[in-house]
């Protein structure tokens, strides 16, 4: 999976990653953002535009990502999800209550 | 740990590719009418009266189904306790009050896109004859299951269960007749009055003889279900367990999620992850039956409120173990506060009784309960919460295999 990284200000950070999100690259996904964690963004946005899919491993990494920088009073943001697939996972397991999703 | 090895391999079995609706919806019913013994099978009465009317009209079967399934859940849209007993016990329902749960209910069932009809006819289901209503929509208008759900649900809230029923009678004919063309179908009172000459069908509703008539009845509602269509089932279910409250709101979800993410990462199959899920989402249904005061109660739990909610995960499974053909979710989802050295409750299972689906719901409702904020307490730290779960480990309590899962991922 590749992954586009945007310096927004010194709290905020975009990240964009490309295609499915699943087991095989999750981990590289959570310790892209576990870098951005430790440099202190207190807004971390994930623009969901070019992902394709997300399976449970994803998923599940960006619940415990949501928790770890809710710790430090930051935010997650997931933007721009385009995939009514993805759209439709989020809103059956209820993660729109838990994590803020922007259109 | 010798334990955690026996059972690792096996997750627990799938649900089967065919169900019956009758009992996901009693299930569901028993689920809303919990909690407050002046509901008690609400729901399950109103369904069966509304099959009675249903069989003078003689309706075909496809109708009644539909009919019994939106009447099985026609008050999913009330949100607490007291708007229940508001709604169940008063002749006369608050405009406000009918709109409001008619609306949010549709809103809910619509999601059950396998039985697409549920949601009009909860939509109607307080809309009045003579078209004194939020839409103006009246008469034939109404669709029929909603008009019957209608007459049957005020006829139940008129039973006062304190009085010998057959004295009841003659006040409730007069009452229904007093509504016929203004709130209710007069067709429809008419059948009911046919059918409230005969003593059986009230002693039916004394005796809980309309369970078995309900079972009776749901032998022939056996459809295909797939994993889509149950978890959308258990997405409603979750909704409903976390709106009690905004310390739970995120619970289900939370757990639903972190089990998810387990099960893939221990490399079972997309459908293996998916039935996970859907038992994280029905893991609380007991909860239910947990009075809301304490549940949100600021202080520490007594010892008697403690044992109160104790009881959640008993009837998770008592509600889910009546749906045949759920596979290991029953378990899954009600033995995730059993511990594996047969120190958790409520049936004081042992590792070996508890396979990796349930082991792995242990640990992601451990780990999601300590990450959230209680009423009683600000949510732990991470690695705070990481602790603790080693401390449990250590005692034997927790699988040691799915907490290096977990930690791997945070």
């Amino acid at each position: 999976m590749e992954t586009k990284t945007d310096i927004i200000d010194n709290n905020q950070v975009m990240i964009s990653p490309v295609g499915n999100i699943d087991f095989s690259n999750s981990q590289q996904l959570k310790d892209e953002l576990l870098e951005l964690f430790e440099q202190d963004y207190k807004k971390v946005v994930i623009d969901f535009s070019e992902v394709e899919s997300i399976d449970s491993s994803g998923l599940g990494k960006l619940l415990l990502f949501h928790k770890r920088l809710k710790e430090k009073d930051g935010t997650l943001i997931i933007r721009n999800v385009k995939s009514d697939y993805i759209k439709n996972m989020f809103e059956m397991i209820h993660l729109n209550k838990v994590i803020e999703i922007e259109d | 740990m010798l334990q955690s090895k026996i059972e690792l391999n096996k997750l627990g079995d799938l649900p089967d590719s065919e169900m019956r609706l009758s009992e996901l919806f009693i299930t569901l019913s028993s689920a809303l009418d919990m909690g407050s013994y002046k509901l008690l099978d609400h729901s399950q009465r109103v369904a069966y009266i509304a099959l009675e009317i249903a069989k003078v009209l003689e309706l075909g079967s496809e109708d009644i189904n539909k009919l019994l399934l939106a009447a099985l859940i026609h008050d999913i849209g009330i949100v607490d306790h007291e708007n229940k007993e508001r709604a169940q016990n008063l002749f006369q329902v608050e405009l406000g009050l009918a709109e409001s749960h008619c609306k949010l209910g549709a809103e809910l069932t619509q999601k059950l896109t396998f039985i697409p009809e549920l949601a009009e006819i909860i939509y109607y289901h307080h809309h009045k004859w003579d078209g004194k209503n939020f839409d103006q929509l009246k008469k034939n208008k109404i669709p029929l299951a909603s008009r019957i759900i209608h007459l049957a649900d005020r006829i139940e809230a008129y039973i006062d269960p304190d009085v010998f029923i057959l004295n009841q009678v003659e006040n409730i004919i007069r009452a229904v007749k007093s509504k016929s063309a203004s709130w209710f179908d007069p067709e429809l009172t008419r059948a009911f009055s046919i059918i409230a000459q005969k003593e059986s069908f009230w002693l039916n509703l004394k005796v809980k003889e309309y369970k078995n008539i309900l079972t009776k009845w749901g032998k022939k509602t056996k459809v295909s279900i797939n994993l889509s269509n149950l978890e959308s089932m258990a997405s409603i279910v979750a909704h409903l367990i976390d709106r009690v409250s905004p310390f739970t709101s995120r619970h289900s979800s939370g757990v639903a999620t972190i089990a998810a993410m387990i099960t893939n990462e221990l490399g079972y199959s997309l459908r293996e992850q998916r039935a996970i899920r859907i038992a994280g989402l029905f893991h609380d249904l007991g909860k239910l039956i947990v009075p809301n005061k304490i549940i949100e109660k600021k202080e520490e739990l007594t010892t008697s409120e403690f044992k109160v909610v104790k009881q959640h995960t008993f009837y998770t499974y008592q509600l889910l173990n009546k749906i045949k053909g759920l596979g290991s979710i029953p378990e899954w989802a009600a033995f995730h506060h059993e511990r594996l050295d047969g120190t958790g409750y409520p049936f004081r299972i042992k590792g070996d009784g508890l396979n990796t689906g349930s082991r792995i719901m242990a640990v992601s409702d451990v780990f999601q309960a300590l990450t959230e904020d209680r009423p009683y307490r600000p949510a732990f730290s991470i690695s705070k919460a990481l602790s603790i779960i080693d401390e449990m480990q250590q005692k034997a309590k927790l699988d040691g295999e799915i907490i290096s899962v977990l930690k791997n991922a945070i």
